[in-house]
């Protein structure tokens, strides 16, 4: 079935909130205050990318007899692209090391700490970029947001 | 690898006899093998070289296998070089010089204008350069890298040279952006995709709960992909004011003194939706977009898209 007749209930709603949208036309080159209509193109175009990506993954899925997804499923869909693989390796080893990270910090329950840990990354975000690190010092672990 | 390489060819040609060699070379073979092995890096070597082929003078026995892939380290490790690598150098070089561009067109109508321009471009030219000459020598430190064992701990060990490297990079680049250079460049990193939005996007499509790594791995996909439509967009806009020669802003130009380019970037107006259709009709165009809008092609690997029922009048099909 295709994939945007199952988007049927969610047609005309906006997907994605305002600010998201505006910070993602801001870091990439436009006016700090886009046009309406550009945002809701924005938006549709990136859920419309979304499903068709994860219909692409469901193709190749249901071709090897299985129902649900695996992550190997969406690496295929972009096997032409090695620019997404890559940035898709990349944010799967920043989300190991970040929870390796937890482990160490609280090894009996890491789910406790994922609020401090999260706020605690927030911060290293912004900072990280403009300070001068001494990245030998470092444990190793870059923390990063996507 | 299984299909006969010249080497074995030239084998053919000397020998008339049937080129499976006599019994009592058959341990032989095996037990050379083992104290082959040292020798055999510089054999691999040469062959990858030139294609020759060392093997026809030791061991011509039929099964042996006389084609190697690349030397490639880290190969067995599903995109640990290339892709990551080409990737993490272009995705840092995407955000920060796509962003000294726009610090130009930013201040308008101000003042500081021309200096604050130079002195962009200028700290951008030797940002870029650096970055240029330290990619040059990750470049080099690769080639050197490819003589090494391929060992698991090797390559995760350069892979995570790279990371350390590639930070450094972008620490240095980062810190000569000006103002609005680094607010973009900020929310480039901070941008994400919130994850219950993409799940509930993905759940409903799938029409089944994914588990988190697929969310991940969609999120990172989905950013890139705003991010190529946005700066398509730019790239659309940009040339469609050239083609126009007005300016969005309504503003008189004023002459250009030999720098056009910056002229133009200082006269633009907002992003149209426009530019975003036509920067997405040109990424399904082109064939490295690849994914995303695969229905075309599912349609035609089903034959259920629109071709499948061609409009036929008088038994003569239009619209071929």
């Amino acid at each position: 079935m295709e994939p945007r007749a199952r988007v049927g209930k969610n047609r005309g709603q906006q997907n994605f909130t305002d600010q998201e949208l505006q910070s993602f036309l801001f870091a990439h080159g436009d006016v700090q205050q886009s046009l309406e209509p550009t945002k809701k193109v924005l938006d549709e175009l990136i859920t419309d990318f979304i499903t068709e990506l994860c219909f692409e993954a469901h193709r190749s899925a249901s071709l090897a007899g299985r129902q649900k997804i695996k992550l190997d499923d969406i690496r295929f869909a972009c096997r032409k692209n090695p620019l997404y693989l890559g940035k898709i390796e990349e944010m799967l080893d920043k989300k190991k090391d970040i929870d390796q990270t937890r482990k160490l910090i609280n090894p009996d329950d890491d789910k406790i700490a994922k609020s401090a840990v999260k706020a605690l990354e927030e911060e290293l975000t912004a900072a990280d970029d403009d300070v001068d690190q001494d990245v030998a010092s470092k444990p190793g672990k870059s923390f990063g947001k996507k | 690898m299984a299909s006969p390489p010249p080497p074995y060819g030239q084998n053919y040609s000397s020998a008339i006899s049937p080129p499976y060699p006599s019994n009592s070379q058959l341990p032989q073979p095996l037990k050379r093998r083992q104290s082959d092995m040292p020798s055999s890096a510089p054999t691999i070597k040469r062959r990858k070289a030139s294609m020759l082929s060392t093997t026809s003078a030791s061991s011509a026995h039929p099964l042996r296998q006389t084609s190697f892939p690349p030397e490639n380290p880290g190969n067995s490790i599903a995109y640990s070089r290339s892709p990551s690598m080409d990737t993490m150098s272009m995705a840092s070089g995407m955000g920060p010089s796509s962003v000294k561009k726009k610090k130009p067109r930013k201040t308008k109508g101000k003042d500081n204008d021309d200096e604050s321009v130079v002195g962009g471009r200028g700290a951008s030219a030797s940002a870029a350069g650096k970055r240029r000459a330290s990619r040059e020598q990750t470049a080099d430190a690769s080639d050197d890298g490819a003589d090494e064992p391929t060992t698991l701990e090797a390559s995760a060990e350069r892979k995570a040279e790279r990371a350390l490297r590639e930070q450094r990079q972008r620490v240095l680049v980062a810190n000569h952006f000006d103002d609005m250079q680094f607010r973009r460049y900020e929310a480039w990193r901070a941008i994400k995709l919130p994850a219950a939005t993409v799940r509930r996007i993905v759940n409903q499509t799938l029409s089944q709960s994914v588990p988190l790594p697929v969310i991940v791995a969609v999120q990172a996909a989905a950013k890139l992909f705003a991010g190529d439509m946005i700066e398509g967009a730019r790239k659309v806009q940009s040339q469609w004011l050239e083609a126009t020669g007005e300016s969005q802003t309504g503003l008189p130009s004023p002459p250009a003194e030999g720098d056009g380019p910056i002229q133009k970037e200082l006269r633009r107006g907002p992003l149209h939706p426009d530019h975003l259709r036509e920067a997405l009709r040109r990424h399904m165009l082109e064939n490295n977009g690849g994914l995303v809008g695969e229905l075309g092609l599912w349609q035609a690997q089903n034959h259920s898209g629109v071709e499948r029922f061609g409009t036929k009048v008088g038994g003569k099909r239009l619209l071929k």
